[in-house]
């Protein structure tokens, strides 16, 4: 019999953004018949690679789509016991049914303890999104935000740069960048952060001749691809960036007076006890050195004020902050940080020289009619320097490196994502900017958890009526207390008798990608009630979750929070500016509903509709919708979206518009991007508001016998030893160490078929890696699986491959690996579970942004079973 | 004429875009490739150097496996591009043998397997195999995305120049690290890549004259 020709009914091409990982990288989207068969970057958008590029995940989404492993019905736990390796005996019930259950088991809660709810969100569809549903609906319900703070994040980095940048985090300025030095930061190589863009703007800027340099443990991702890759033991980046700012500053000399004097506290006057003169309305005062007096930072003409010397100022005695800086900087040579981060003095020394010498201080350029400072020289920094128990001290000492030669938010310099916006030209929205607040510094329009600043840091207070200490430590983006091991001792000591007893997640894996995985499984095993709304089961939802929805993955999902403030939402430097639409090109599979929709639904049944519209309405604090949302009026999502989009762009851009054009563009103007020089606000390298914030925790904490390492609360950025070094036991003689990979971002798309495929191509995505002398010394071949253990006893097991290019003292693999989950059978058993080694107690705290100690101590040797 | 490709080795990050565009492109089964990444190090620590060598069917103008064909299934077009006619391919595997790159694939079962084992085709597979139908049998490899490049041709299009007529390798790089054209035009952008840049083929002892070329700085 003669087969039927395929005839192809429908072929179009969908634009989109893409939620593989929390890139927000533009795409369209190829579906015939109804199948997406194809992704590729968006070429008509800059939110894409070079060209319309795109990155690998991206393509997989489709498979996503597909997965005959993903959630497709509301399921139900039909196994009262819970646990790591208890089957949950799922059983497919309806949405009625699992609304039902979870609005009379959350309504309990409501009515009397509704911060005994937790909230959770951690979705694979990007990180704005989780607004909604963690920040909007978890708010209005009165729960309380659970926010671990993952391994593979950089929490140290967030808060600093919010304050100094406004920004979630940091990143060379490559169109105009000349030297760009990475401090465990994989800005334009591996996933996250504007990936692509980033990838094609890195390219053509090493095309024409930028130098990039990587201090890495590892020659992988960002050390593979620098021009210069330099080894550096974990946790002791802030060694290096200290020295570094000390040969600019004291043997150098470079460092941009004109900058330090205007845009930073640099000329703040400090009393010897370390706090500022301030005058009679308490404000900060600098030196005029035309007048020989004290002036209030404030003052319209501020003329030259002084950097250094000695004064008396208020009846006080006195020097500008500078000055301390640059005495403080003294002890730490490149002599000093060569034995403990062993990098060579000579490199530093020649890094530092070529940075300050690349700088160009004093330099102009001229953008589209506007003159600005010119700085093509940059130090980033993320996650691998900054994840850490010195992390806070390791970004601002980086960050140093940039106020020093003036090169923030400006050409050419260190930038954060886009932080200000003058609007489409015909509505003037969305705008938003830096402003400057409270003594002089730099405070956002928007920030995360919906929190409108950056400055000035909330002050730490007790709040014993709810299961968290959020309020405590208020320098963090993560609470990881309420998880860990540290929690009944803390709570009962400082007389917390709430108690997280439920849980709403949304996405996430904490069971995996949490320090202390251990008391994360005690956590949730003592927790009365967990809903998960997933794109898969996983190792979370098997153990503990008593009710799993199921989530639309990106390419189902209509949304328009991936383009709201505040993470990687749109594009950098003097790239146009872009909103984007999310939308499905293909309908949500099965019972598979996007959780825009189930949350309107929840509110409604909650009675709390009306709070949620009204904080939609004001949402991200300035741009939200206008005319506002009815608050006593049920919308649908989509009516939302498009009232969003055009409260912003005019009605005749609304929703399907949107949909056909996928994204609006308009040009920037150079102060956009570069606004520095046109906001009179300051960034901080002095941290005078650690010794209010020390004395506000302490009040707290010590009454009740809590110790922290109160010195890391000290104004000068100083050196501090990261916990792994702390560790006496010289049989734990290793680092261990993880990376991101740039085949999966989270644990969510370890199971795709193509992903894993790629991996096999990928030994540094699914082995430990080593170096082969330190293999040879311990009889160690390629292929072999090893056990790596903690001084706690915590073992991880995994193959391993050997490489020259890893620092002989570590051991490293992949993040957010190691799956054991039946859920997703493909990415089981992939790679080793590094997160296991990672502990989660004060002693691995951060203590001044509680950032978790992602490197470990460790000993290393040959597993018994060698399959 | 003769199509050729220049990657730009100091662009490529390795995350494996082109792999995955020409595995969605193509259709092709699990475990089947045709462009890949060979990723490795040169230099003892701590000068050590990450390479990532993503590699192609070189399109060779002097090709082992087309000489070997005892059928003519492998053809090298007048354009450059050698292709496999699947009509004519026996499966005798000898240009599997014969080319020194290993870019060729024999299809044996890969096309009964399925992504997700034991779970049936997805409907991408399944449209897959109607809108690109692989044959179980033959000899399959890298064809230059040569219905882009034919049709592109045949609508007025410029392939390497306008995307709906440039490989789908390159067109997916999100640092720009593939550039397409024409080898012949000396003012095209690979020729001018290839002489500024000191542009390299893979393994020239072969003989076999590819057109692939590698640039770095």
């Amino acid at each position: 019999m003669e087969q039927k020709p395929f005839e192809i009914i429908e072929d179009k091409w969908v634009p989109t953004t893409c939620g593989m990982c929390y890139g927000m990288c533009a795409i369209r989207v190829r579906v015939v018949n109804g199948v997406p068969i194809e992704v590729e970057g968006n070429p008509e958008s800059v939110m894409a690679g070079s060209n319309g590029g795109i990155c690998g995940k991206a393509h997989a989404a489709i498979q996503m789509v597909y997965d005959p492993y993903r959630v497709n019905y509301p399921l139900r736990r039909t196994n009262p016991k819970k646990g790591i390796g208890e089957d949950p005996k799922w059983k497919r019930i309806s949405w009625e049914e699992a609304i039902d259950e979870i609005v009379e088991r959350l309504g309990k809660f409501h009515e009397k303890h509704p911060e005994e709810v937790g909230f959770m969100s951690s979705p694979p569809t990007g990180a704005d999104p989780a607004c909604l549903f963690a920040t909007l609906l978890g708010r209005k319900f009165g729960g309380t935000m659970l926010m671990p703070g993952p391994t593979q994040c950089a929490n140290a980095s967030h808060e600093p740069a919010g304050m100094n940048h406004c920004s979630w985090s940091v990143t060379p300025d490559f169109r105009y960048a000349n030297y760009a030095i990475f401090f465990g930061a994989g800005k334009g190589i591996s996933s996250g952060h504007s990936m692509v863009m980033l990838a094609g703007l890195r390219a053509d800027a090493t095309a024409r001749g930028l130098k990039t340099v990587a201090f890495d443990p590892v020659c992988h991702q960002q050390g593979g691809k620098s021009t210069e890759w330099i080894p550096v033991l974990p946790g002791t980046d802030l060694a290096v960036a200290l020295s570094m700012a000390n040969v600019l500053v004291n043997e150098l000399g470079i460092y941009d007076r004109e900058y330090l004097e205007r845009k930073t506290n640099a000329p703040y006057l400090v009393k010897n006890d370390g706090t500022y003169v301030r005058d009679e309305r308490g404000e900060p005062t600098l030196w005029n050195i035309d007048e020989n007096k004290p002036q209030p930072w404030d003052r319209p003409n501020l003329g030259n004020t002084s950097l250094e010397g000695e004064y008396e100022a208020f009846g006080e005695k006195c020097r500008p902050a500078f000055s301390f800086i640059k005495e403080h900087l003294k002890q730490y040579t490149p002599e000093w940080a060569e034995p403990i981060s062993t990098v060579p003095a000579t490199t530093i020394r020649r890094i530092a020289k070529e940075y300050g010498e690349n700088a160009r201080i004093g330099s102009t350029i001229e953008i589209d009619g506007v003159i600005l400072p010119y700085r093509p020289v940059s130090c980033a920094i993320f996650r691998g320097g900054s994840g850490h128990s010195n992390g806070f001290h390791t970004f601002m000492a980086v960050d140093l490196l940039n106020h020093l030669v003036g090169n923030c938010e400006v050409p050419g310099g260190c930038i954060g994502w886009v932080t200000r916006s003058f609007g489409y030209p015909q509505t003037g929205m969305p705008a938003f900017g830096p402003a400057p607040s409270k003594e002089g510094f730099l405070t956002s329009s928007s920030w995360h958890r919906g929190l409108p600043a950056t400055w000035p840091h909330p002050e730490p207070k007790l709040n014993t009526g709810v299961p968290t200490v959020a309020s405590v430590f208020t320098l963090s983006t993560a609470e990881p207390v309420l998880v860990s091991e540290e929690r009944e001792n803390l709570f009962s000591k400082l007389g917390i008798t709430s108690r997280m007893k439920a849980l709403m997640m949304e996405g996430a894996n904490p069971l995996m990608n949490t320090a202390g995985h251990q008391a994360m499984a005690e956590f949730l095993g003592g927790l009365e009630f967990i809903v998960h709304y997933q794109l898969y089961c996983n190792e979370t939802s098997d153990a503990f979750a008593d009710i799993v929805l199921p989530d639309a993955s990106t390419l189902e999902t209509l949304d328009i929070l991936q383009s709201e403030l505040y993470h990687f939402h749109y594009p950098m430097g003097m790239l146009p500016m872009e909103y984007h639409l999310r939308q499905p090109v293909v309908q949500p599979l099965h019972e598979r509903r996007p959780i825009r929709e189930f949350v309107l639904d929840l509110a409604e049944r909650l009675g709390i509709l009306p709070q949620l519209n009204e904080a939609l309405n004001s949402y991200p604090v300035s741009t939200g919708c206008n005319p506002p949302l009815d608050p006593e009026k049920k919308y649908t999502w989509e009516e939302i979206c498009d009232a969003f989009l055009t409260s912003k762009f005019g009605s005749e851009h609304d929703l399907e518009w949107f949909k056909d054009h996928g994204f609006i563009r308009w040009k920037k103007r150079p102060e956009e991007p570069y606004w520095k020089p046109f906001i009179n606000a300051r960034s901080c390298i002095y941290m005078e508001f650690l010794i209010d914030q020390e004395k506000m925790t302490k009040a707290i904490l010590e009454p009740v016998g809590i110790e922290l390492d109160w010195t890391q609360y000290t104004p000068l950025i100083s050196y501090f030893d990261a916990a792994s070094y702390k560790v006496k036991d010289t049989e734990f003689d290793l680092i261990a160490f993880s990376y991101r990979d740039v085949l999966f971002g989270g644990t969510h798309s370890q199971g795709l078929p193509w992903l894993r495929e790629c991996a096999k191509m990928s030994p540094h995505s699914e082995m430990f890696c080593i170096n082969i002398d330190t293999a040879k010394n311990r009889g160690i071949q390629e292929g072999d699986m090893i056990c790596v253990e903690n001084e706690r006893g915590k073992k991880v097991k995994g193959k391993v491959h050997l490489v020259e290019g890893i620092h002989p003292q570590c051991v490293a693999s992949t993040s957010h690996a190691g799956k054991w989950s039946d859920s997703q059978p493909l990415g089981k058993g992939k790679a080793p579970f590094f997160t296991a080694l990672l502990e989660s107690n004060f002693d691995n705290w951060c203590p001044v942004g509680l950032n978790p100690e992602t490197s470990a101590r460790v000993k290393l040797y040959k597993a018994e079973d060698t399959k | 004429m003769r199509w050729g490709m220049v990657i730009d080795l100091t662009r490529c990050i390795g995350c494996f875009s082109c792999v995955l565009a020409c595995k969605q492109t193509h259709f092709l089964p699990p475990g089947v490739f045709w462009p890949r990444i060979v990723i490795g190090e040169t230099g003892k620590y701590p000068a050590t150097q990450k390479q990532l060598l993503p590699v192609l069917c070189n399109h060779c103008s002097d090709a082992p496996c087309q000489q070997v064909c005892p059928t003519e299934a492998t053809q090298v077009r007048e354009d450059g591009i050698v292709w496999v006619d699947h009509d004519k391919c026996i499966g005798c595997r000898y240009c599997v043998v014969a080319c020194p790159y290993q870019h060729r694939t024999y299809l044996d079962d890969q096309l009964d397997k399925e992504y997700f084992p034991g779970k049936g085709l997805t409907p991408i597979e399944e449209i897959g195999r109607k809108l690109y139908p692989l044959q179980k049998g033959t000899t399959v490899k890298c064809n230059f995305c040569i219905e882009r490049i034919d049709e592109g041709l045949k609508n007025g299009l410029s392939p390497g120049v306008d995307r709906e007529a440039t490989p789908a390798c390159v067109n997916n790089c999100p640092a720009g690290a593939r550039v397409f054209g024409d080898l012949d035009d000396p003012m095209g952008e690979p020729s001018m890549l290839i002489r500024e840049r000191k542009g390299s083929q893979l393994r020239p002892e072969f003989l076999t004259d590819p057109s692939v070329w590698y640039v770095r700085y």
